[in-house]
């Protein structure tokens, strides 16, 4: 198990301010920061969406869930708490799915195959 | 010439100023790295540099002060990095050519002895004031982890056909895990309780209390509207049978959504929840009604191992405002032990870096007939030979409640 994250960003063509991110390694308590960090990059940079893309987070904690709605809160920070429409999670690895699962947050955020999909959502 | 050159006995300056070459660097370049060899020190003329050990910043540096001295003089691996924070231009002394310059003037080695006993004699007084502050936080951390001990239950309900124990050992200082067990005389229910608060460290040992208070007294609470906050009363059985046990419904319904919405509506900002297992057991039928917050599944156990597995009902508590937690009814038969536990148990983690695993508890659970006591020294046990010291990375925590035979 790898104890580090990597994160690979790109931007999606089209009408929307999309920002795919792609997660691998370990998303916990030591790499969390990493992740709000390049978030607030995206959304200081224009970004209305974000994708993240789970299928190379071979851990899950819940530091790393708690930056993820703490990413949905800047993206809609009127509206903290509620249903996240402006962040999507893109094909989570098994280890991560789970952990959405467990926690309830997968009634709150939407999981898509792929971009095309997730964009077809929007 | 620069207040540090100024500061120097004069055949000292000479020396320095002899052996020294002038370099410029840009901005965001590194001047060097942790780990190269030591062969200079540097003034600095014009700009300001960062030291610092790859993101920890050590230190911040302007003109006239000297950096590099303990590697570069000493011939020794460079202890920390340092990147021009703006356009640099330095005073660059190799040492081979200061000690050449030095050799022939006496006063100026005298000088650069007493030079570097100075800046020693401040690292010193730094490192010591450091120390003591440390002491400090040590101290109040300790302090904090006394109190949060406090927030777990002294004593655990005696029940007369029961045997209840509890376990918890944090991975840090202080944790967020917590359990509880209680009497709520109003409904003869007894609460069982175990809760684990996202991240790590003092912010979730600060959200642990707040959870593990917000359930205990909503649980004792008898007038739910009093507390002011918004919440559904409605509730509904979504598993097993319907049984005369409202009153505990709706004692459960209205401390699930009471906590949960009073942390979302308040604290919401912080992103911080707590998953949390909520039990409320009838002790003469042995009906548990229960909530299941985004925990860890929890199991029953009989003789013949794992009888029912009691997965989520709902999410976790405290960033979902409203959101209604569906409840569940199940029986601890006669023999049965209700196990409760967090996820530093399935994630206990080995020298190698496997994990514990969902599976392997299964299978150490499958043959088990004893008290909750040995239940949770096995477990207990199981787990420290598998790390086999290895540092823990979560706090685990255990709530076996088992019902005599009879």
């Amino acid at each position: 198990m790898s104890e580090d994250l990597q994160i690979g960003m790109s931007r999606e063509e089209g009408d929307k301010q999309i920002t795919v991110m792609r997660l691998s390694g370990s998303l916990d308590a030591n790499t969390q920061s990493q992740l709000e960090n390049k978030a607030k990059e995206a959304i200081d940079g224009g970004a209305e969406y974000l994708f993240l893309d789970m299928s190379g987070v071979d851990y899950l904690g819940s530091a790393g869930m708690r930056a993820i709605h703490a990413i949905t809160n800047q993206l809609s920070p009127d509206d903290p708490g509620m249903r996240s429409d402006r962040l999507k999670v893109l094909n989570p690895s098994p280890a991560a799915g789970k952990v959405f699962k467990t926690l309830g947050f997968d009634s709150f955020i939407d999981i898509h195959d792929n971009v095309d999909e997730a964009v077809a959502a929007l | 010439m620069n207040a540090f050159l100024e500061s120097l006995a004069p055949e000292l300056r000479e020396a320095i100023e002899l052996a020294a070459s002038e370099v410029c660097f840009a901005k965001g370049q590194n001047v060097f790295n942790r780990g190269d060899a030591g062969v200079a020190v540097y003034i600095i003329e014009k700009g300001s540099i960062r030291v610092h050990d790859g993101d920890l910043l050590l230190n911040r540096l302007g003109p006239g002060e000297v950096f590099g001295e303990i590697a570069g003089l000493g011939g020794i691996e460079r202890t920390a990095s340092v990147t021009a924070e703006e356009d640099l231009e330095l005073l660059r002394v190799e040492r081979e050519a200061l000690y050449d310059a030095v050799r022939t003037r006496p006063e100026a080695l005298k000088g650069l002895v007493s030079m570097l006993c100075e800046r020693e004699s401040g690292i010193a007084e730094r490192m010591t004031r450091r120390s003591w502050k440390l002491r400090a936080a040590e101290h109040e951390l300790e302090i904090g982890r006394r109190i949060q001990t406090g927030f777990l239950p002294d004593t655990l309900p005696e029940i007369p056909g029961y045997e209840i124990e509890g376990h918890f050992h944090a991975a840090r200082v202080v944790a967020g895990d917590f359990y509880d067990a209680f009497d709520i005389p109003a409904i003869g229910r007894v609460a069982l309780v175990l809760g684990d608060v996202c991240d790590k460290g003092v912010g979730a040992a600060l959200f642990m209390t707040l959870f593990r208070s917000l359930i205990r007294a909503s649980a004792q609470s008898r007038d739910f509207k009093s507390w002011g906050v918004e919440h559904d009363p409605a509730w509904s059985v979504t598993s097993g049978e319907q049984d005369n046990s409202t009153l505990a419904n709706e004692t459960l319904a209205n401390t699930v959504a009471l906590t949960n919405n009073y942390v979302a509506t308040t604290h919401g900002k912080t992103s911080m929840f707590a998953s949390a297992f909520v039990g409320l057991l009838d002790p003469g039928t042995g009906t548990l009604n229960y909530v299941n917050a985004g925990h860890e599944e929890a199991y029953i156990l009989g003789n013949d191992g794992i009888n029912a597995t009691l997965p989520p009902t709902g999410p976790v508590l405290g960033i979902f405002p409203g959101v209604r937690h569906e409840m569940a009814t199940t029986t601890l038969a006669p023999g049965d032990t209700l196990l409760l536990y967090s996820d530093g148990v399935p994630e206990a983690t080995s020298r190698t870096g496997e994990q514990f695993s969902d599976s392997r508890l299964r299978d150490l659970l499958g043959g088990f007939d004893g008290s909750a006591g040995d239940l949770v020294e096995m477990i207990i046990t199981s787990i420290k030979d598998f790390t086999d010291g290895a540092l823990q990375h979560d706090d685990i925590t255990l709530l076996a409640s088992r019902r005599d035979k009879g």
